[in-house]
């Protein structure tokens, strides 16, 4: 009986230390469908949870299974959430993580012999540029991490996952800071600690560029809360707050817009000098830290008990390379939890390694070739062929494929074929399944434009009365059976459970020759 | 008090007396050789101030006149956590339009402080990098002696070069200790290198 109860103690233990964590992919907001915002919004969750499998970072909730959750509690598709709508996500997430974002593509402008820009025409280009940012919300911690990422449309989705696979549970860091860096520190301690500090970082042999500490002047810990929260262009770290955004003063209906225009230039000005100049001042700042001190790294560290935090500034870069706010330590001594912070900024990352990603990219790119409509496998699902012989079953054909697409969609991205011109194209040159011959197929494919087709029959088992389902599914580019299966279930609550084992093998056989092209 | 409790106070002293003597916590990166100019950052009474300049010069440092000008010390003149201050509400006030200031001061207050904070470690390397220029200064040298009687003393050395950290220590004053033994330890420490 003790022994049992260890064991099932050791399990508890063992599954809250080890629980799986998990990431929901929410609404990314896009201004027109293109095929690169399409790729970003089918193929970034896909590879994120590859990745995320790889790295053992967790499940990812594809975006189909997040919305069926979000309107459930009926919570807005939105990509920034008010705080008590984050509360409500928690709730739904049971302690998972939801990661939103907003695509914008744009042309680079060209330039005539002069050196002038051109404006960019009404149509679309097609040397795009994306950028892409990506909000991130622990429900643990309660913070938004935002990132910015600028790619070419060929690689965004690999940059994305570039940029979030260095994000922990309570740290990102973008690459480990280690004793080769040079570091320039501002942490607010007293002389006699700071020296004591700093005396056991250069016995580690870092080399320690002076800030706090150049003169007499200390700072007090709560001094420097204020840092904990920073919003900059490429990188922030903040508590969701609500989206008050400043509006300028409107414009009265006549006689004094003239002073209403003077005060909303005066508005803008300080708006744009003291808000949305932050950042730049602050790559200014920092980069003049740099050519003074040489230093590599600003490090912020506020040892302060448990509202201690840490960030670190690549002074090359001029942003935000790491953040956290809690440290493996028992104490809340300050030595202690700057020991940690050091140990924690050099600590390895939980990530793939360059060849994994370079194997996900190729794999990214040899299905980017593949199929239609952006390179998403495009897949015809027709009515399946109703061989009972009685009228009891006749609504059965379209609500089978309805199920299969419907399951499909939960476990596959793909793009399904336009179903009217599909079913059209069907009944015209499937009459019969003797029909399906090599060049029906590619008469199918022409009128459709599909990669895939999927279609069966059904009949009732005359031992049993089940029905009796036989899919089937063709690579219409190789006009050939790639597979199927034959499965029986009364016509119940249970047809749909087959229906299920239909799809997963359905996916798996497009699975398989994915990966047999890709070899 | 029992002849045990006697011994164990005894034993109690004579381990905090071990303790304060012993601690001297210091590293340094390079040594800063004699003949170095150097600038001498002290906290303390003028005569206090000669007493530790006399005490580097004596140590063959060549000390350039920086808190040294004139008749007031560093606290009279620079309190930094008043320029900190000052800076700061300089850069909210706006005496042409106070009002719309307060308009928007929420939205811009953190950040205006946020930058204070890295602008102002910012300003103070500039200062020191002055001295380079104006001086001829290669090291600057910090040290706390103001409470050397009670116990503790602290000194670090930065490189004008590139700002960096040489040497750093810290040093609890022994009983027998008097000003020109801990400025001599110190200076002993910096010219020995590792």
């Amino acid at each position: 009986m003790k022994l049992a109860l260890v064991i099932i103690t050791a399990t508890t233990l063992a599954n809250s230390l080890f629980a799986v964590r998990t990431t929901a992919i929410g609404t990314f907001t896009r201004r027109v469908d293109t095929p690169v915002s399409k790729e970003i919004v089918l193929r970034f969750p896909i590879f994120l949870s590859k990745a995320y499998t790889r790295a053992q970072k967790g499940r990812v909730i594809y975006p189909n299974e997040f919305n069926r959750m979000r309107e459930e509690k009926k919570i807005a598709s939105r990509v920034l959430y008010a705080p008590d709508e984050y509360t409500e996500i928690k709730k739904a997430l049971e302690g998972g993580d939801l990661l939103t974002g907003e695509i914008f593509e744009y042309s680079e402008k060209e330039k005539d012999e002069d050196g002038n820009e051109i404006e960019p025409t009404a149509e679309i280009p097609d040397k795009k540029f994306v950028l892409v940012k990506l909000y991130h919300y622990n429900t643990t911690t309660g913070k938004l991490a935002s990132f910015t990422v600028y790619s070419k449309p060929e690689t965004i989705v690999i940059d994305l996952l570039r940029t979030i696979l260095p994000l922990e549970n309570d740290r990102y860091l973008s690459r480990p800071i280690t004793v080769a860096n040079k570091l320039a520190i501002l942490t607010p301690l007293g002389p006699v600690q700071l020296n004591d500090f700093y005396i056991s970082l250069m016995a580690k042999n870092y080399n320690v560029h002076a800030l706090s500490g150049s003169d007499f002047s200390t700072t007090a810990p709560a001094d420097l809360q204020p840092l904990r929260h920073l919003m900059t262009q490429r990188v922030s770290y903040y508590p969701p707050m609500l989206n008050l955004a400043l509006v300028p003063p409107p414009l009265s209906a006549a006689g004094d817009n003239e002073v209403n225009r003077m005060e909303y230039n005066e508005y803008a000005a300080i708006v744009t000098a003291k808000d949305y100049g932050f950042d730049r001042e602050l790559k200014g700042i920092l980069t003049r830290i740099r050519a003074r001190t040489g230093a590599d790294y600003l490090l912020l560290l506020n040892p302060d008990g448990k509202n201690s935090f840490a960030r670190g500034f690549d002074l090359a870069v001029g942003g935000m390379v790491w953040f956290q706010d809690s440290f493996p330590t028992k104490s809340t001594a300050s030595p202690e939890i700057l020991e940690s912070m050091i140990a924690e900024m050099q600590r390895p990352l939980v990530m793939l390694s360059e060849e994994q990603i370079n194997k996900i990219a190729e794999e990214k790119d040899r299905m980017s070739a593949q199929g239609a409509s952006g390179g998403l496998a495009s897949v015809a699902i027709l009515d399946f062929y109703d061989r009972t012989n009685t009228p009891l079953y006749t609504w059965l054909a379209s609500s089978l494929s309805i199920a299969i697409d419907d399951s499909m969609k939960k476990i596959f991205e793909y793009d399904r074929a336009n179903e009217k011109k599909s079913l059209e194209a069907g009944a015209r040159i499937f009459r019969s399944p003797s029909d399906i011959t090599e060049k029906n197929l590619k008469e199918f494919q022409a009128a459709t434009g599909a990669d895939y087709l999927i279609f069966g029959f059904y009949s009732v088992s005359a031992k049993t009365g089940n029905i009796v389902i036989e899919s089937k599914i063709f690579d219409l580019m190789k006009k050939k059976e790639l597979g199927g299966s034959t499965t029986e279930s009364p016509v119940d609550v249970r047809l749909f459970n087959v229906v299920d084992e239909i799809s997963q093998g359905i996916v798996q056989d497009i699975f398989n020759v994915t990966q047999q092209q890709t070899k | 008090m029992t002849k045990k409790s006697i011994i164990i106070a005894l034993a109690a002293i004579m381990a905090t007396g071990a303790c304060r003597s012993t601690r001297n916590n210091y590293v340094i990166k390079e040594s800063i050789p004699k003949n170095s100019n150097i600038a001498i950052l002290v906290e303390g009474e003028n005569d206090f101030k000669n007493a530790v300049f006399m005490e580097f010069m004596r140590g063959g440092y060549e000390v350039k006149a920086f808190n040294a000008t004139d008749f007031y010390t560093t606290d009279d003149v620079l309190d930094v956590k008043s320029l900190k201050k000052t800076a700061f509400v300089t850069n909210l006030f706006d005496p042409k339009n106070p009002q719309r200031q307060v308009a928007v001061a929420d939205k811009v207050f953190e950040n205006i402080y946020k930058l204070h904070i890295f602008n102002f470690e910012n300003l103070k390397i500039e200062m020191l990098q002055g001295l380079q220029k104006k001086l001829g200064v290669r090291y600057v040298v910090l040290l706390s002696l103001a409470k050397w009687d009670a116990g503790y003393t602290w000194a670090r050395a930065i490189k004008l070069d590139n700002m960096q950290l040489v040497y750093v220590q810290n040093y609890s004053v022994g009983r027998k200790d008097d000003l020109k033994s801990v400025i001599g330890n110190m200076i002993e420490t910096m010219q020995k290198g590792k």
